[in-house]
């Protein structure tokens, strides 16, 4: 017997590719050069699928870690731009010129928007999709197994190497190398750093062996005993969706978004 | 038996107990390096492509899209043309490699040192593996990094994997064997990843990376360079330094390795 393993949320049942190729199309048009208007729907429509999908707290988080960058990429428009029409200007020394331009405002906000646009895209993949559904999908498209095999390790390796840090950590605590002072705990720190790297280097051996037993690289349809409920209306979606974005993309070139 | 024995996803074919078969013939060795040589030349057609159409100053939003396509079809090229170019143990070590300069990555990112040190772990398997796992390591840093806490790395798998082609080239050429050639690598490393990661900064993300950068970007820009100017400067102040520090503390950690785990990794 199979486990559907689809998430929750309003579009919860999406299957995993159809997530994939919405993000992507996403993505495509965040970079394409659109209008502040038609940057802040495109928002909006990102974070209203991302709320759908149940994803609102992961989408705050999101923001939080993109708001900086976006507010950076404003501000150094907003004192710095060579524009024309000038509201203020500051000259600290001779060849620094600061001026808050409306040419700088309205390059500021478009670059701004442009970042919450490409990190709210990024997320249409990785907040709605976990590890196993993006192997799911990139399996499907039939991409070479050693790729899907390098970027489903990589996003659970985090993890992975969590878990061992926190057993090597246990095992120097129970040998007393816990230090109360910042100096010791530093020093433990890079002991930890250097007993799991050492770790991990020497049993790559053993892993590759394991992928190799495994039938890593083997071509051919794999069964999972997680698998992820699909539709005609996805797979038709699947096509136009990046239609959909390429036409967008083309009227944004034309001056018409 | 192998059926009974199956456990979820695995194939059901019988296969050679090897470590992955690397040896390539003639015809597959000449498409990967086709594959590599159209990739590098994808990613510098793209820069130049940017640096040359970019209007200095202007409001410039239309060539984003051309730039993060040209660069992503350049890091894909790449990583197809060194897939199959590496032993499974080397496959098998590139997703730690990644945790690893995650981890630092963010460590640093979060600290407010004006540094990145994103890259040690991909250095380290490029002098270990060569420049095919050096590319993997840091393609794929990138694309796990964007997909698991931080978006903004996505745009700059390019460079990431031209830092491990050069860091797997540096391992070949014997310079990370000494200090003082480990710090020039790094140096000149630095050089090319700031070039080529300035356009990704100043038209992706307008130069606010970060606010010690983004302020050198603005006081850069308000000294009358252009936005991409600006964060082309910016970079070449951080990225050789950043590079030349991480290529001396691969050196440093290379020392301790045991040569045995140095030759089980080698390739070409």
């Amino acid at each position: 017997m199979k486990l559907l393993e689809n998430g929750n949320g309003l579009w919860g049942g999406l299957h995993p590719q159809t997530w994939v190729v919405i993000g992507l199309s996403f993505i495509v048009v965040a970079l394409a050069p659109l209008s502040i208007c038609a940057r802040i729907i495109l928002w909006l429509t990102g974070c209203g699928l991302l709320l759908g999908a149940g994803q609102g707290r992961r989408l705050l988080l999101l923001l939080l870690a993109l708001a900086p960058v976006a507010g950076m990429s404003f501000l150094i428009q907003a004192v710095s731009f060579n524009g024309m029409r000038v509201l203020a200007q500051w000259q600290p020394f001779a060849g620094l010129n600061f001026a808050v331009t409306l040419e700088g405002l309205h390059f500021g906000v478009l670059l701004a928007l442009q970042v919450l646009c490409f990190g709210t895209g990024c997320a249409l993949i990785s907040l709605t999709t976990t590890a196993a559904g993006l192997r799911t999908a990139l399996g499907k498209w039939r991409l070479p197994p050693r790729l899907i095999y390098l970027i489903v390790a990589s996003l659970n390796a985090l993890s992975q190497l969590q878990r061992y840090v926190a057993i090597t950590r246990e095992s120097e605590r129970a040998r007393g190398l816990e230090r109360r002072t910042l100096g010791g705990n530093v020093r433990l720190a890079v002991k930890t750093a250097t007993t799991v790297f050492t770790l991990v280097l020497l049993e790559h051996e053993d892993r590759g062996k394991s992928l190799a037993q495994r039938r890593v690289e083997m071509p051919g349809h794999r069964t999972f005993l997680r698998t992820y409920a699909d539709s005609r209306g996805q797979k038709v979606a699947r096509w136009i969706l990046p239609a959909l974005a390429i036409g967008l993309v083309l009227l944004a070139y034309g001056g018409v978004l | 038996m192998a059926e009974r024995n199956a456990t979820s996803g695995q194939r059901l074919s019988p296969m050679g107990e090897s470590l992955g078969n690397h040896e390539q013939t003639q015809h597959t060795r000449g498409t990967h390096t086709l594959l590599n040589v159209l990739g590098a030349l994808v990613i510098a057609g793209t820069y130049l492509f940017t640096v040359l159409s970019a209007g200095g100053g202007a409001e410039d939003m239309t060539v984003s899209l051309p730039l993060v396509s040209g660069y992503a079809v350049g890091a894909i090229l790449l990583l197809l043309g060194n897939l199959q170019r590496i032993p499974l143990s080397a496959v098998a070590l590139i997703p730690f490699a990644v945790a690893f300069n995650i981890v630092l990555g963010q460590i640093v990112g979060f600290s407010g040192i004006p540094l990145y040190l994103d890259s040690i772990a991909t250095i380290l398997v490029g002098y270990l593996a060569g420049p095919a796992a050096g590319v993997l390591t840091g393609v794929v840093t990138n694309l796990a990094w964007g997909l698991t806490i931080n978006p903004t790395t996505i745009p700059f798998a390019a460079g990431a994997a031209v830092i491990g082609v050069l860091a797997g080239i540096a391992g070949q050429h014997r310079l990370l064997e000494r200090w003082w050639t480990a710090l020039l690598a790094g140096f000149g490393t630095g050089i090319v990843a700031g070039f080529l990661g300035a356009p990704v900064a100043a038209f992706v993300f307008g130069g606010g990376q970060g606010v010690g950068t983004g302020s050198l970007v603005a006081v850069l820009q308000a000294t009358g360079q252009s936005l991409l100017g600006a964060a082309t400067l910016q970079s070449l102040l951080s990225d050789p330094l950043d590079k030349a520090i991480a290529f001396l503390l691969v050196w440093a950690v290379a020392k301790t390795i045991p040569q045995r785990v140095k030759n089980q990794l080698k390739t070409r």
